[in-house]
């Protein structure tokens, strides 16, 4: 640099080897930001979901008579709805299912009718059956069901498996 | 193709393309391609490093008494190259005001504060000050022992300040304790206002620096010096320094990454109680006699560092050219050092 004193570089003296050390400087410098930027990108990005399972102690068997509910939250901020069913599923020996109370539609807040044995989503008319498939409504053409938790019952305690942050 | 585009774009954004050739070919002098010329450009580039990676680290930090600490530990142990991000913040910061100092002892020691650049030196000192608070307000916000400590011996050196001490002790604080109203006002002073100040007062800089001209060397006439544009071969200059400096932050942060103190707590005063290296002058001066004395000394210090090219020009109107200040500036510099080694020696001890 230093032979250039007192001339600004014009296109005339671009000869292959300036071109060729121009080259380099400018893609190391590329790569070597480029990597920078890659890294805040990876640092601002949210994490993607952490598959840890944990179970969490939710209610006492003995207060959820069948056909009620019992809505939680999970300590990643998910809404979830523990029913009891009344009919025991097959291999598991209780009758508690736990489901996402997030309608897949449009995120509205879904809840069970005992009655009728179905969720319902009052923001169009979604309906789910027992086993969280949706049976009506927009979720039902979009053939979507309810994200479903793992339950587990010890002795007169409900546990739902959870994910931990 | 290319020409298209560009007349197109220039039909849409007009300006003065020959005007900005010229002002972006400013010649500069020969002796700026000495490294040692360029430590002004150093703190700048490095100052928008710490922009950018403040920025980053303020979409998870909480400014909260309650929830600072485990979010500054979240980034530094959970997130995805938070520990390199938090780490290279709190090295640029620490190269930040190495850089400074060494670019003011380069602009003391070749007598480019002289008339007509005074006023860019007292502008250049509070960009110092602005630097150091940087620095005060930023390891505060980690709101661990020492932030928490730090703040409550700073306020109360600053409440030994005769007359307006308790005023400006309460201040620093935003109330008579140390508390959640202190970590806000610190976290809008190191995220807004001081930003702010500093972006403005670097437009000041630079604008005096292009006004009145890099200073000569002594000795050299306008005539002698070889000059070369600023663009590009200064500005290559700069860009090989900040690839460096990206390159030896990384090396820095690989090898001592930052860590954390124990969270903050009012009821119990760590043992060793320090501040960063850059303050240990400070803290050092405050032991040798009582609190007033120490801020009144060192006020007087400090309005004589700034105003010295003044004082410079009174003494060289009355003695031509005197080099007094060269034994002044090494008397400063050995007394900042002085104070800096028997500080650090002391706290090894």
């Amino acid at each position: 640099m230093v032979e250039h004193l007192n001339e600004s570089k014009s296109k005339d003296n671009m000869d292959r080897r300036n071109f060729l050390s121009i080259g380099v400087m400018a893609s190391s410098l590329v790569a070597a930001y480029g990597f920078f930027a890659g890294v805040v990108l990876r640092f601002l990005y949210p994490r993607g979901r952490n598959v840890t399972l944990r179970p969490m102690f939710v209610a006492f068997a003995d207060k959820i008579p069948a056909g009620e509910s019992h809505s939680f939250s999970t300590p990643r901020g998910e809404q979830v709805i523990l029913t009891n069913t009344g009919q025991l599923k097959a291999g598991q020996g209780h009758s508690f299912t736990a489901f996402s109370s997030r309608c897949p539609h449009l995120g509205c807040k879904v809840h069970y009718d005992g009655e009728g044995q179905q969720f319902i989503c009052p923001c169009h008319q979604g309906l789910f059956d027992r086993k969280g498939v949706a049976i009506s409504g927009p979720p039902a053409q979009a053939k979507q069901r309810l994200s479903e938790y793992p339950v587990e019952l010890n002795g007169n305690s409900v546990y739902v498996l959870v994910e931990v942050a | 193709m290319l020409t298209q585009a560009w007349s197109w774009f220039r039909t849409r954004v007009p300006f003065d393309e020959e005007l900005l050739r010229h002002l972006s070919a400013e010649p500069v002098s020969g002796h700026l391609k000495r490294w040692w010329w360029c430590l002004g450009g150093t703190p700048l580039y490095l100052f928008m490093l710490q922009l950018l990676t403040g920025i980053i680290l303020t979409f998870y930090y909480v400014p909260n008494p309650e929830q600072a600490y485990e979010s500054v530990q979240r980034i530094t142990m959970d997130l995805p190259f938070g520990w390199y991000l938090r780490s290279f913040h709190k090295w640029s910061s620490n190269l930040m005001i190495l850089a400074v100092v060494l670019h003011m002892m380069r602009v003391f020691f070749t007598g480019a504060y002289r008339a007509p650049r005074e006023m860019n030196w007292i502008i250049g000192f509070m960009l110092f000050g602005i630097t150091l608070l940087f620095g005060f307000t930023g390891y505060s916000l980690l709101w661990e022992q020492l932030s928490y400590w730090g703040i409550t011996v700073a306020a109360n050196i600053l409440a030994a300040t005769p007359l307006i001490g308790d005023v400006l002790a309460n201040f620093l604080r935003g109330g008579t304790e140390v508390n959640g109203n202190t970590l806000t006002r610190f976290f809008v002073f190191h995220i807004g206002v001081l930003p702010t100040l500093m972006i403005a007062l670097l437009i000041c800089h630079v604008y005096l620096i292009r006004s009145l001209g890099v200073s000569q060397l002594e000795g050299d006439r306008p005539s002698d010096t070889k000059t070369f544009p600023f663009f590009p071969d200064h500005f290559l200059t700069e860009l090989s320094i900040g690839a460096f400096l990206m390159f030896l932050i990384t090396c820095l942060a690989l090898i001592f990454p930052v860590g954390m103190g124990d969270q903050a707590n009012p009821l119990i005063t760590p043992e060793h109680i320090k501040p960063e290296w850059y303050f240990f002058w400070a803290f050092r001066w405050l032991k040798l006699m009582t609190d007033t004395n120490a801020v009144i000394t060192q006020g007087i210090f400090i309005a004589f560092i700034m105003f010295w090219p003044f004082i410079d020009g009174v003494i060289r109107r009355r003695w031509k050219n005197s080099e007094i200040s060269m034994f002044i500036g090494i008397l400063v510099v050995l007394y900042l050092l002085g104070l800096t080694v028997w500080e650090t020696v002391y706290l090894m001890h």
